[in-house]
């Protein structure tokens, strides 16, 4: 830290208190030469009072709130006193008070969405005054489906957002990518949820959330420095409003079924399939498919594993206040069963925010305390599962994993031709597994006037969780293979916990100056994040039934961890309106990081934008077609410090063993196996943004328009150390480089047909280009591997998106021996097997014929909501899709090559000689052409087009409501996933990655089938008291 | 109370300076003699890395002989048929243990002599560091040939991008020279707490070796001799106790590699729970009796142990150690009537009955054990020891070096007398003086087969392209040896070093 920093430290400690202490004197002091004024404030629209609504002395920061009825009462001095009435949604009034002793004034309600204030980084911004860009939705929309993972709702809503599932899991994690990945990491955005800094939202209850903004360009997201580059997500909960309680009960519940089944073959075309293989490949057949199959067992196990589920979700809010304060109880259970059994997810959300204000002095408080249980099923439908013609449960009704007759010693792997068998519904069943986290969220924040338009602020936010992962396998046995049994229970179980540590001073400065606003703002803040892990993996337990680690003979290992990192920051932001025309915004922040070598902890991080309120010109009078029209630019530097905690240590590894002495010890050995490069820092984006906003037919219609081009440069990117170093690992350098441009489109519509009919549409549009610039030393990256017998399918080097696929092209089938020998392949083709094309044309086929075959990342991706309300009816739909990527099917992988599991029923449509006319490969399991080898034999069209959400619900009418004391209710039914066009043949087309890949960013697209999708059907009631 | 706080965390710059709680750092290491021997075990640790001893070290090995015929269905036994291409696993995953062994190694050298401890026990570690540093070296030369010679810790290499491949002159005068540095250091023994760690009757045994590989057959002999008449070693009563758990580290093992199966099943080396047992025996076992692909053993392995019977007019024993296949002979050996059996002690016929005759290994098994498949515990179940240089191998290599190999002369009387002590051990009639390399040869073939020496023994001979290349047939489980080219007896260099390293090319035959 430089000298001069640490003065400015030094004295911003002074400052801080002492401003404090002094300026709180201004608290409650009045003014002289004063009269009263009362009145009331109500809104145009249906004459009914407004509540909390602003009363200002105009030109002075003396002012009131309306009261729950909209009365209020002010003092005021001098003769040319003016009052202004302002409330959120509506056209602020003006008045002159002269010699009147009541005014009432009724607000127009406020159709120009301009004066929409959008929640911005430390603080809300109208949107006319905005030069960044940002996206907001509509969190009434956010609460309205019951989902396990909040983030979840963000989907298909807002242009350059990508919000993906890792499969269609109940824990599933929610990948959100905005204006796509800058970085060679799985790291995201940065996460604000009521002030606090987090990595994550998906503990939060949906229906807490007030709003939800995205900051994508450098104007708008500076303000966070270096952990900003991948975008900021700032979420808001609720806080009560001033006037009675209103309590608002909702349940809903649902059935799930998955949206599509996998056809896998049945026991008869199994054996048919396998003993065509061993005939082709000159083997013996298996007895189990030939002689001794038997016509009584046909397993099918992915369909004994999945079933049809419910979701439920119930919850209760309590909200209110009075004049000075505020609050917003909440609670909600959400439990949803997963479609394939043995898995489950259930999370209870309680809330509680409230807010005191007095004079010039406001403090708010948010806290959320969340719980959530969670029964993963890893098993379901992995390699090496359960072949149709071993039977999965015995004749006593329990599990098994074998077909060998009794009384026979042949092997499983010679009676069966598997050598390796999972019971993936046993194994599930009989294993206990549990991962239980309970978690905290919330903030104090204290805001105080100190001067007209000077308001200091401070705020301490804490994320606390604990964690607690249990896994214990009991003592089986389903068969002999080395996977099918376990000689000896095992408990594998691991503690956690978290604790981040926010604070934060801020002041902000607001002043007009003639035509001219200003709004600066300036601040510190420090967090600290701390971790501890403690695990045990025990074995031989005294009976299956007994379950803790202290009852196990053989306590093997106890792995754990702790870590605590820091982060000092100082930021500050100017944004200047000149004459509601132009707009200028400066940014800058700089953040001091433990994670980084002393000299090279600090880094700067600036950001500029100017905008232009087009409209507001003269010359733009007379022009009445366009409502609205804005031009706005911004350009900013932004950093992503994603290494992990001591990432710069060299250290020494205390696992290095060997076992010596008669009594074949195993002793700790030290060795060092970790290359580290101490001089790694912060990836910094350079961003740059040009947008556009009009609006036509008075406001109705609105588009947003952004073109954006980020250049992510000293990029991470591992070097893989030569291997005669003796580090395992590969070293992070900062030498790659990733572009990323694209354009957005946004548009709202809202109308009417005549007076019962009103309906809004909001669509967006984003394509997006994705390249890698550069690697620096490092070699391109292979990934993408989707299976565990070694091939991998992704390679990022320059030129090409992150994990692009790279591998053969196919050209259809070999039909003759002669023609499979004269391609010259690397391998023993032969008719049947798949024709590769000699891509260089060097006259042979090898390694050197792969090319770059497809994109995992969609270059378009759309969004579609439609809502309208006609009389007590009101609908929702939500469609969304994405275009131009391909997704790696793995499904083809094991149902047509692998010897070890089942097989496709169109497996069976293998080539042969009376069966030409196929583009199945013939059915061989030594498979001397290699047909397995990555090509786009795997890859299929990832495209989709889906009705992801739809809600009709019924409002019954208040007459009725009133006589059982209920202020309104509302039943509605809903269905998710409800209709999806794709031409992808897995399970559902939004597949994540799959978990071979770290990081998994470079096996985006590869699919192993491993969760279903569900689409669900839902029924709902909501009622106000 | 609140602003408090915030001023306290506000003031607190130490937040920006935190300490790795987790490990400790190499600055603070060196010090004492317990320093000294964590950082020699944690140079031996690779050995019982998965990539390594306990498993894929014989897919580099065994796997690509003329008695091994595997199949070829994963990339990890390519090397096994010429195609251990650059970026194959079999190729750089070996290699890299080998390193990892090394760079530790190169750290006791370079640290050890500055700590203050106890003279002979530093000398023994500084033996055991450049024992495994010569074993490894061995090992690289013999298998890629053209590798980097690297004798100091990383960080005392004043030019990392320099390092380039060095002639395989020089790495075979280092092997020779860390051989000889650890036989003047190493003890004769190590008290029964320690058993396992190199001693000097190791280092000598390979110092040996290492001259009959470069045909330096004065020194070998030499070498070999000093361990014959040093009085520590005799070979076992029974042949088949060099392949089982209950007598390892026996009067006949002078080097071996030490497996424990303590339940352990992680893969891996230096992390804490991974298995430390040999993993290699799926890649053994016989079909049913294992999850991986596995192997059979070539014809004429069989034909040549069936060629020549016991002073009782029986089937080596031999034969019955090494490998299971289709009979109903049996041989009497040390109190034992000898069958073909694998896993559950169950026949041939039991098993398969399928008429086709397939061999199979069963030298490591241990099937005695009570195993009912190769992986019925998981990886790692079982803790049988693999003896990397065992009494009989010295004899032989002895009697190899007093012949002078293929273009020596005539045997003398102490080469056969050596060759005889083997045989008469498996009951088999003694050579005379019209023994030849071939039957050295032969008898290599059956004392040694599946323990890590018949490729290399082709390779040194020269003799891989006429036993092996031009007999396909040797490899028909996987693709044949088509993907060879001259150049090819050596794996290739791992593309990952030629990636980072500008300097490396790849070997020959590898373009």
């Amino acid at each position: 830290m430089s000298r001069k920093l640490h003065e400015f430290r030094k004295l911003w400690m002074k400052v801080v208190p002492m401003t404090t202490v002094i300026l709180s004197l201004f608290i409650g002091q009045s003014f002289g030469q004063s009269r009263q004024i009362t009145g009331k404030i109500t809104s145009a629209a249906d004459k009914s009072g407004l509540p909390s609504a602003s009363v200002l002395q105009s030109g002075s920061s003396n002012g009131v709130m309306t009261d729950l009825d909209g009365n209020f009462k002010i003092t005021v001095s001098g003769a040319d006193a003016k009052l202004v009435f302002s409330y959120i949604g509506y056209i602020d009034q003006e008045v002159v008070v002269g010699n009147q002793s009541i005014i009432n004034v009724a607000l127009a309600e406020d159709a120009n969405a301009l004066n929409e204030v959008v929640v911005i980084g430390y603080g809300s911004q109208k949107k006319s005054d905005m030069t960044g860009s940002v996206s907001s939705v509509d969190a009434e929309e956010l609460g309205k489906f019951a989902t396990s993972n909040a983030a979840g709702t963000l989907q298909g809503r807002m242009a350059g957002v990508r919000v993906s599932p890792q499969g269609g899991s109940p824990d599933s994690p929610m990948k959100i990518t905005i204006r796509g990945s800058g970085t060679l990491s799985d790291a995201g955005p940065l996460y604000v949820i009521d002030g606090m800094l987090t990595g994550g939202m998906g503990s939060l209850n949906p229906q807490d959330i007030e709003s939800v903004s995205v900051l994508k360009d450098a104007s708008a997201t500076a303000i966070y420095g270096s952990r900003a580059a991948n975008g900021v997500i700032i979420v808001t909960t609720k806080k009560g409003k001033s006037g009675d309680l209103s309590i608002n009960f909702n349940a809903s519940t649902g059935i799930q079924k998955a949206a599509n089944l996998i056809d896998w073959a049945n026991a008869r075309q199994y054996a048919d399939i396998v003993n065509r293989a061993r005939d082709n490949d000159g083997n013996p057949r298996f007895p189990s498919n030939d002689a001794e199959f038997n016509p009584n067992i046909d397993s099918d196990i992915q369909n004994e594993s999945l079933r049809n589920a419910p979701i439920s979700n119930i919850g209760l809010s309590i909200g209110g206040g009075s004049k000075n304060t505020t609050m917003n109880f909440s609670i909600n259970h959400m439990d949803q069963v997963g479609i394939v059994k043995e898995s489950d997810f259930s999370r209870t959300n309680i809330r509680v925010n409230s807010s005191y204000s007095k004079g010039k002095f406001k403090l708010q408080q948010t806290l959320g305390v969340n719980r959530s249980v969670n029964n993963p099923n890893n098993y379901f439908s992995r390699e090496r599962d359960l072949i149709p013609t071993v039977p999965i449960y015995d004749e006593n009704g329990e599990f098994t994993g074998t077909n060998v007759p009794e009384g026979q010693t042949i092997s499983l792997g010679n009676y069966s031709g598997v050598g390796n068998l999972i019971n993936s519904l046993g194994l599930a069943t009989i294993e206990d597994r549990t991962v239980t986290t309970n978690g905290l969220l919330g903030n104090v924040d204290a805001t105080l006037e100190i001067v007209e338009g000077l308001k200091y602020r401070f705020n301490v936010g804490l994320d606390m969780s604990n964690g607690n992962n249990y896994t214990f396998t009991p003592e089986y046995k389903h068969n002999d293979t080395p996977l099918g049994n376990k000689p000896f229970a095992e408990l594998k179980e691991t503690n956690s916990n978290f604790l981040s540590v926010l604070t934060e001073h801020t002041l902000n400065y607001f002043k007009t100056l003639g035509k001219t606003k200003v709004d600066v703002l300036g601040g510190y803040s420090s967090q600290v994040g701390k971790g501890r892990s403690l695990g045990i993996v025990a074995r031989n337990f005294p009976s299956n039934d007994i379950r803790v680690a202290s009852a196990a003979s053989d306590r093997a290992q106890a792995p754990s961890n702790a870590y605590e990192t820091g982060l000092i920051s100082y930021f500050g932001r100017a944004n200047v309106t000149i004459d509601n025309k132009y707009l200028l915004t400066a940014t800058l922040r700089r953040d001091g990081s433990s994670l980084f070598r002393e000299d090279l902890r600090w880094g700067t991080f600036p950001s500029a934008a100017v905008g232009w309120n087009v409209s507001n010109e003269s010359f733009m009078k007379n022009v009445t077609a366009i409502s609205n029209l804005k031009l706005r630019a911004s350009y900013g530097e932004i950093g992503s410090n994603n290494v992990s905690a001591y990432a710069i240590d060299p250290e020494l590894n205390l696992n290095s063993d060997y076992i010596i002495g008669a009594g074949q010890t195993r002793f700790q050995g030290y060795s060092i196996t970790k290359g580290v490069n101490p001089n790694i820092t912060w990836e910094t984006t350079k961003t740059t943004d040009i947008g556009l906003e009009f609006n036509m037919l008075q406001n109705k219609l609105q588009f947003t328009m952004d073109y954006f081009n980020k250049m992510s440069e000293d990029v991470l990117v591992a070097l893989s150390l030569p291997l005669y170093t003796g580090f395992g690992n590969a070293v992070p350098f900062n030498t790659a480089s990733v572009k990323n441009n694209g354009f957005e489109f946004q548009a709202n519509y809202y109308n009417n047909f005549g007076s019962d009919f009103k309906y809004s549409v909001s669509a967006n549009f984003t394509t997006l280009k994705n390249e890698v610039i550069a690697l620096g030393r490092a070699t391109p990256i292979i990934q993408g591997q989707f299976t565990s017998n070694g091939l991998s399918s992704t390679k990022t080097d320059v030129g090409h998106p992150i994990g692009a696929f790279f591998g053969f092209v196919t050209d259809g089938i070999y039909q003759t021996d002669e023609e499979a020998t004269a391609a010259n392949d690397f391998n023993q083709p032969r008719a049947g097997d798949l024709k590769f094309k000699d891509i260089n044309g060097d006259g042979k086929v090898d390694n050197a014929d792969q090319t770059y075959i497809g994109n995992p990342a969609p270059g378009v991706m759309y969004g579609l909501n439609f809502s309208g309300e006609y009389k007590n009816f009101d609908m929702t739909f939500l469609f969304d899709g994405v275009a131009g990527n391909e997704i790696l099917n793995g499904t083809r992988y094991r149902g047509y090559f692998d010897t070890e599991g089942n097989y496709l029923a169109d497996a069976l449509n293998g080539w042969t000689p009376s069966n030409t006319d196929t583009d199945v490969p013939r059915n061989t399991q030594t498979d001397p052409g290699y047909n397995r080898r990555f090509s786009d034999f795997y890859l299929e069209d990832g495209s989709f087009f889906r009705l992801k959400n739809v809600q009709i619900g019924y409002s019954i009418a208040n007459e009725t409501l009133a006589k059982i004391g209920m202020t309104s209710a509302r039943i509605y039914v809903s269905s998710q996933n409800l209709m999806t066009l794709t031409k992808y043949t897995g399970y559902y087309p939004e597949v994540g990655s799959n978990t071979r890949g770290n990081p998994r960013l470079f096996n985006e697209g590869v699919d192993e089938g491993a969760y279903p999708m569900p689409k669900n059907y839902q029924i709902g009631l909501q009622v106000n008291f | 109370m609140l602003l408090s706080t915030g001023i306290f965390y506000s003031c607190n710059e130490d937040i920006l300076e935190q300490s790795n709680p987790n490990a400790i750092t190499p600055k603070s290491f060196w010090n004492t003699s317990e320093d000294a021997t964590k950082g020699i075990l944690g140079a031996y640790s690779p050995f019982t890395h998965i990539w390594n001893y306990s498993r894929f070290e014989i897919f580099v090995s065994d796997y690509r002989d003329d008695v091994v015929n595997a199949y070829g269905t994963s990339e990890r036994t390519a090397v096994g048929a010429f195609n251990g291409i650059s970026t194959s696993n079999g190729t750089f995953w070996v290699w890299s243990t080998h390193y990892q062994a090394i760079t530790r190694a190169n750290e006791v050298i370079f640290n050890v002599p500055n700590i203050e401890m106890d003279q002979s026990m530093k000398d023994a570690i500084l033996g055991e560091a450049y024992f495994l540093r010569g074993y490894h070296y061995f090992q690289l030369v013999n298998n890629w040939r053209n590798v980097p010679l690297i004798t100091l810790p990383f960080s005392e290499i004043a030019d990392p991008e320099a390092i380039a491949q060095a002639a395989p002159e020089e790495t075979w005068n280092q092997v020779v020279a860390d051989f000889k540095a650890a036989q003047g250091l190493l003890p004769q023994n190590w008290d029964s707490s320690n058993l396992g760690r190199a001693t000097w009757g190791a280092a000598t045994s390979f110092l040996g070796k290492a001259y009959l590989y470069l045909e330096d057959y004065t020194n070998a002999k030499t070498e070999l001799k000093k361990v014959m008449d040093s009085g520590l070693y005799s070979l076992t009563a029974d042949y088949g106790d060099n392949f089982t758990e209950d007598a390892e580290n026996n009067s006949e093992s002078i080097f071996e590699i030490q497996f424990i199966a303590d339940g352990n099943q992680g893969w891996g080396g230096d992390a804490a729970g991974t298995g430390k047992g040999a993993a290699f025996h799926p890649d053994l076992s016989p079909a049913g009796f294992t999850g991986q692909d596995g192997m059979q053993i070539n014809k004429w392995t069989l034909e040549l142990f069936l060629d020549e019977k016991t002073v009782d007019d029986q089937i080596d024993p031999r034969a019955f150690e090494t490998l299971f296949w289709d009979t109903d002979e049996t041989t009497t050996y040390q109190g034992r009537e000898l069958k073909s059996s694998t896993y559950l002690g169950k026949s041939y016929k039991e098993v398969y009955n399928d008429g086709r005759n397939t061999i199979y290994a069963s030298k490591h098994l241990d099937v005695k054990q009570g195993y009912t498949g190769s992986q019925a515990e998981g990886w790692h179940q079982s803790g049988n020891n693999l003896r990397l240089m065992r009494y009989a191998d010295v004899l032989l290599m002895y009697a190899e070096a007093e012949v002078g190999g293929w273009n020596g002369g005539a045997a003398t009387q102490a080469a056969v007398d050596a060759v005889n002590l083997v045989r008469a051990r498996a009951n088999m009639p003694a050579f005379d003086l019209s023994m030849t390399m071939k039957d050295i040869e032969d008898e290599r073939v059956k004392e040694l087969s599946l323990e890590r020496t018949r490729y290399h023994d082709l390779l040194r001979w020269g003799l891989v392209k006429e036993r092996l290349v031009d007999h396909p047939e040797l490899k028909s489980s996987s693709s044949g040896t088509g993907a060879y080219q001259p150049g090819r007896e050596y794996i290739d260099i791992p593309q990952n070093e030629i990636d980072a390293n500008p300097n490396f090319q790849h070997n020959p035959g590898y373009n």
